[in-house]
Formats: structure tokens, C-alpha cells, sequence
């Protein structure tokens, strides 16, 4: 099947009504919840996702699509308005994004915003269907022992770019790889660590563990201070377009952002952080008569990196779909939805269900439109919702995420596990525990179990496959590059090294 | 307002040490199941890999446990009294939902948790109330009726209503 009847027979699928009418609801749904601070993307996700997974396969995905690309655009709503990051890869918005708004060019800035991410979103999603078949037929070469490396590699690059303790962080990632292990074993299918009883049997499902981490532990958190949510300035929908000056300045940086955001993307790691880093980074670089504006209101500094986030999340789907392989915590929430419904990602996905593949993609672009012709217009009511009283919102989020969680398997066990996650994570993360590993390591856990056994299997328990087979041993060499190479550079620039070599800034 | 005490770093090591602890049991626990042959392609192996590196890291984390430094009212510091017994409260409810989710239903126990939660966040008895009522039977129509899932609808109800 060549690419345009591929992408045909995707906007096909997507454009069933009931799709649509997915792709629009989760991206509407999604920009609710991913405007209101502190619930992030992975909240807004981990809430709504037991509610897709009560829909056809097909349509629940898109839906969860449109969650994530809407909470991403609510994200940066608030980053603007508030200076409140909706997720880390809104931080770099909140610089230039918030002084911009501040000169009264709020809804300038959402705009430029909005429509950046709308090109990098199209950037991106013509890059991943041009980029996926190409990666699929690659990852058929992939064996246990890639997908063994290629999970560690994953997990080690999430420990070492986000920026936390490394060891506390790989703790945690144990923390999570061990809860994976706990109850049916999904190789031999025998029980472990039950202690007999038919509740741990059950397991750790990932919805009730992300929901309670992240989204139970941000409400303790808006609940324990009675702060409740930031107001923001009313935004006219007369006041959203930007000059032309402001587009001229704003383009190109949205175009490199795209392409800067869709090759992050396709690395190993969180390329949220990274991309709107180096983003923000080179158009500071770049800048001639503007660069004194960047820290108090840059066009290009809000711009650029906006586009860069948006274009990497779409990218980021490309290891998920052809290695079945998530390196962040977004993407292994979808990944998890996707196993959930009865869907193996993998090399094989493609091949097996391309109505799947290509009807996501396509969906994706009709969100991004979605993002744009709705969520413009709706600015107002994303300002409004912030002022809907405390006590309306967190009551309901509450018990929208206790019932969504219930209805997954009907289980007190996972209300239990809802709830004592939620604890423990607003206890944790107080303590400088990153809760984002523990995510990655439930989902990654299982991945590597399986892999790992296969290859002992395979070898005959000889540990030399995974350095004899060419691929296998380009990943190990890339762990340990990602493992040595920050300690390194610290060790180095402790000995002064860079002061030797690089000018400081 | 007052002044939130800072987590120390004897607080956070002693957090490490009981995740650490945990993962002893867990390493414990996963000596009993069998390694196979060859040796860890059974169900006992990757736990044992996971426990084992565990420990380790606990031990590590816990010897060496940073300070997480008192960076705003989220992270580093401890909620004052008044916020410690809003949690707790919190806890309450969220344990009360559970017990009561089988006898009460779906409708009476939102009702009675976002009442509670209303209360909680400030907002006066008549408001928490019809707030309360509206929202639970909203998402019961939600649920149950657009998306025709099954909940709970309470055995309290069911044997009124049954005799």
C-alpha cells in the first residue's frame, strides 16, 4: 500500500462521524482539563483515559489523541495567561509567553501560539507517516534482545535528561517495574507476590496508579492550600490577531521549531524539555535587532518553542507505533490505552492494523484542526472555567476519576490503589521523588520482563547476545553513553575542564 | 500565615529507607518463585534483577539522601497543621467512598463526597448541596446512560427496593 492510499484509508476511518465526533470531543475535553493548573497533561490524560477505553478501539485512540494534543494547547494557555506551565514543555512559554501577554497582547500570543502548533502539528504528521514505514520495516529486524536494550535505553534517558537526582530517579524506576511484576505474570501466567489474596493478584493497572500520582496528588495539593485556581484576564476575541510585524517574526521561528521539535522527537527520551530548549535556545541565537526582547516578551521566544513541543509530541508517537517502546510518561499512558483495548504496538502494527495506524494519524491532523477552528474561538470559555468556583471543580474531578477508574474493572482494588497512590505521591513528590519514572518503569516493566526471558531463552542464558547482535549492541553502547556520559561531563567540568576549552557565556 | 516547616534530609532518608524496606520484601518474596533454566527465564528472574538493583539504589538514595530544599509551598516543605487535617479529611472521604460505594450507590455517595469536599473548599450547606446533586446525577447519566456502563447503584436501594 503506497503512503497516499495509506493516509486515504486513514482519513477514511477518521472521518466516520463517530471518529470526528472523537477527535472533537477529546480535543475540546482535553483543553478544559489541561487549562486548569497543575493537572498537567499526564492528569488530563490519566482522567479521562478510563472513559476512552469504553469506546471501539479505534475511536477510543483517537479520542485520547485529541486529549493529549487538547491538554498540550490548554498547557500553554495557562503558561500565557498565568505563567503556569500546564507541563514541562510549556516551561520555556511561560518566559516570553507571559511578558508578551502582560504588554497586553494576550490573545496576540495565543494566536501566534495556536497556529504555530497547528503547522507544527501538520509538519510533524507528515514527517511520521513519511518517517513510519520506513521505522516499521526497520523494526522488523528488531529481535528480544533490541527490545530488551532499546527498554533500558528508554528508561535511562528518561532518568538522566529530566533533570533529577539520577539515582532517585532509577529507584523509582524500580519501584515501578517491580509494582508491574505483582500480581499475574504475563509470560507463564502464574501469580506472584499475591500473598493469597485476590486483590494484589489484580495487580497495578497503570490508569489508577498515573491518575492517582499525578492527578489525585495536584488536587490534595489545590485542596490543602485552599489556594484554589489563578484568575485570568478576560482575552477578546477582536484582540487574538496578531500584527504583522508580529507574524513576520513569528513564522520562521515556528518553522524551525517544527523541524527542531519532529527530529527530537524521534530520539530516545523525554523530547519535550529538549526541544523547546534548544528551540528557545537557537532563536535567542539567531536573534540580531530583537535579541535584547528575549526574557521580556520575544515573539520568537514563545513561538519557536511551542511549535517545537507540539511537533515532538506528535513525533514521539513514532517509537511507540513501530517498536512499541514509549519514552515518556504521555506516551506510555497511550501506549497503555493502546494494550488495554486489545492493541499490541510493535513492528507488527502496521501491517496487522493499519486502520489503527493511519486512522490516528489522521486523526491527529483533524484534531490539530480541531484545536484551531474550536479552541480559538472558545478562549473565552477556557478563561471562564478558571473561574468556575473551587468547590464545583474539585469534587467533580474527584469523583469523575473514582468512577472512571471503577468502571476499568469494577474493582475496589483499584479505588484502593487510586487513592493510596495519590497519597504517597503528594507525600513524594514534596520529598523531591519524581514521580515520572515510576509511570515509565510500570509501563517498561512488563516490556523488559518479557524481552529479557525471550533472549535467555534464545541464548541459552549467554548474555553475550545482546553485544553480538549488530543492533543489540549499538543500544547497549548507547546505554552506556547514557548512563557514563553526564557523569563524565560533571567529572570533567569539575576538574575544570570546560574552563580550559569553552569560553563562558 | 503560618511559616511551613522545611522537609529535612533525615525525613527524606527515612522515606528512602522504608521504600528500600519494601523492596527487601519484594526481593525476599521473589527468592521463592524459580529462577528456570536456563537462569532467569522464568518467573522469579526479572524480580530478582528489579529487587536486587532496588536495594541497591534504596541503599544508595538513603545514605546519601539530598535535602529537597524548600523550593514553594509544594515541594520541600510539610503542610501546616490546618492543611494536615484537610488531608486527613480528605482521606477519610476517599476510604468513606469506598465503604459506602457498595451499599449507598453511585448517586448518594458522590452526593454525600462532593458535599463533603464542597464544605471543605469553603462553600456554604445549601450551595454544596444542590451543587452536589446536580453533579452526581449528571455523571450518572453520563456514565450509565451515554456511555452504558454498569455502576453500583447500592444494596441499600436494592433491597428497598426489592423487599
Amino acid at each position: 500500500m503506497d503512503l497516499l492510499s495509506a493516509m486515504a484509508s486513514g482519513f477514511l476511518v477518521a472521518l466516520q462521524p463517530e471518529n470526528i465526533l472523537a477527535a472533537l470531543v477529546g480535543a475540546l475535553v482535553g483543553t478544559a482539563t489541561g487549562v486548569l493548573p497543575g493537572l498537567g497533561v499526564l492528569g488530563a490524560m490519566a482522567i479521562l483515559m478510563p472513559i476512552t477505553l469504553h469506546l471501539a478501539p479505534v475511536t477510543g485512540i483517537i479520542m485520547l489523541a485529541g486529549i493529549y494534543y487538547g491538554a498540550m494547547y490548554g498547557g500553554s494557555t495557562t503558561a500565557i495567561l498565568l505563567k503556569i506551565p500546564g507541563e514541562s514543555g510549556s516551561i520555556v512559554t511561560t518566559i516570553d509567553g507571559y511578558e508578551f501577554a502582560r504588554k497586553g497582547r494576550a490573545g496576540a500570543a495565543l494566536m501566534i501560539c495556536a497556529v504555530g502548533s497547528f503547522i507544527a502539528g501538520t509538519v510533524s504528521i507528515l514527517g511520521l507517516s513519511l518517517f513510519l514505514p520506513f521505522l516499521s520495516d526497520a523494526a522488523l529486524s528488531f529481535s528480544s534482545p533490541e527490545f530488551c536494550a532499546l527498554a533500558v535505553l528508554g528508561a535511562l534517558t528518561l532518568i538522566r535528561i529530566t533533570g533529577g537526582d539520577p539515582v532517585m530517579g532509577m529507584m523509582m524506576l524500580l519501584v515501578g517495574m517491580g509494582l508491574a511484576t505483582i500480581g499475574v505474570d504475563a509470560v507463564g501466567g502464574s501469580t506472584r507476590f499475591t500473598f493469597g489474596t485476590e486483590s494484589l493478584a489484580l495487580g497495578f493497572d497503570l490508569v489508577p496508579v498515573a491518575l492517582g500520582l499525578y492527578g489525585m496528588s495536584e488536587l490534595l495539593q489545590v485542596l490543602q492550600t485552599r489556594k484554589g485556581f489563578p484568575k485570568a484576564e478576560s482575552v477578546r476575541l477582536r484582540d487574538m490577531v496578531p500584527t504583522r510585524a508580529e507574524w513576520s517574526r513569528a513564522w520562521p521561528a515556528i518553522v524551525r521549531g517544527s523541524g527542531i521539535g519532529f527530529f527530537i522527537g524521534l530520539l530516545p527520551g523525554p523530547g519535550s524539555l529538549t526541544s523547546t530548549f534548544a528551540s528557545y535556545g537557537i532563536e535567542k541565537g539567531l536573534a540580531r535587532e530583537h535579541k535584547r526582547e528575549f526574557g521580556k516578551g520575544a515573539v520568537e521566544g514563545f513561538a519557536g518553542p511551542e511549535a517545537a513541543n507540539n511537533a515532538v509530541a506528535t513525533s514521539a508517537l513514532v517509537p511507540v507505533i513501530s517498536l512499541g517502546i514509549p519514552f515518556t510518561p504521555n506516551v506510555a499512558l497511550l501506549l497503555g490505552a493502546l494494550i488495554v483495548q486489545g492493541i499490541q504496538p510493535g513492528p507488527l502494527l502496521l501491517s496487522q492494523r493499519p486502520d489503527i495506524v493511519w486512522g490516528l494519524l489522521a486523526s491527529m491532523y483533524i484534531g490539530n484542526i480541531a484545536l484551531l477552528v474550536l479552541n480559538l474561538p472558545l478562549v473565552g470559555l477556557w478563561v471562564r472555567l478558571l473561574r468556575v468556583p473551587q468547590y464545583i471543580l474539585v469534587g467533580s474531578i474527584f469523583v469523575v476519576s473514582i468512577i472512571g477508574v471503577y468502571t476499568m474493572r469494577s474493582s475496589m482494588w483499584d479505588l484502593v490503589v487510586l487513592f493510596s497512590c495519590g497519597f504517597a505521591g503528594f507525600f513524594l513528590r514534596r520529598m523531591g521523588f519524581d514521580m515520572a519514572p515510576l509511570v515509565l518503569g510500570l509501563v517498561l516493566g512488563p516490556i523488559f520482563e518479557k524481552s529479557l526471558r525471550e533472549t535467555l531463552f534464545l541464548s541459552g542464558g549467554d548474555l553475550s547476545i545482546f553485544v553480538t547482535r549488530p543492533i543489540s549492541a549499538v543500544l547497549v553502547g548507547l546505554c552506556v553513553v547514557a548512563l557514563a556520559l553526564p557523569t563524565v561531563f560533571a567529572w570533567v567540568k569539575r576538574r575544570g575542564g570546560w574552563s580550559k576549552t569553552v569560553p563562558a557565556p | 500565615m503560618e511559616r511551613l516547616r522545611d522537609i529535612t534530609r533525615g525525613q527524606v532518608r527515612i522515606a528512602a529507607a522504608i521504600l528500600t524496606l519494601i523492596g527487601a520484601v519484594y526481593t525476599w518474596q521473589a527468592t521463592k518463585l524459580p529462577i528456570g533454566d536456563p537462569i532467569g527465564s522464568e518467573e522469579g528472574g526479572t524480580p530478582m534483577v528489579i529487587g536486587v538493583l532496588w536495594v541497591l539504589f534504596g541503599i544508595y538514595v538513603t545514605l546519601k539522601a539530598p535535602a529537597p530544599g524548600a523550593q514553594d509551598d509544594e515541594v520541600g516543605t510539610w503542610p501546616s497543621r490546618a492543611m494536615a487535617m484537610r488531608l486527613i479529611a480528605v482521606a477519610a472521604l476517599c476510604g468513606a467512598y469506598i465503604v459506602l460505594l457498595p451499599w449507598l450507590g453511585t448517586i448518594a455517595t458522590s452526593f454525600l463526597f462532593m458535599t463533603a469536599m464542597a464544605r471543605m473548599c469553603g462553600a456554604p450547606w445549601l450551595r454544596s448541596m444542590a451543587a452536589s446533586i446536580i453533579l452526581a446525577v449528571a455523571f450518572w447519566l453520563l456514565f450509565v446512560n451515554v456511555l452504558d456502563l454498569s455502576l453500583p447503584t447500592g444494596a441499600f436501594f436494592d433491597a428497598l427496593r426489592w423487599g
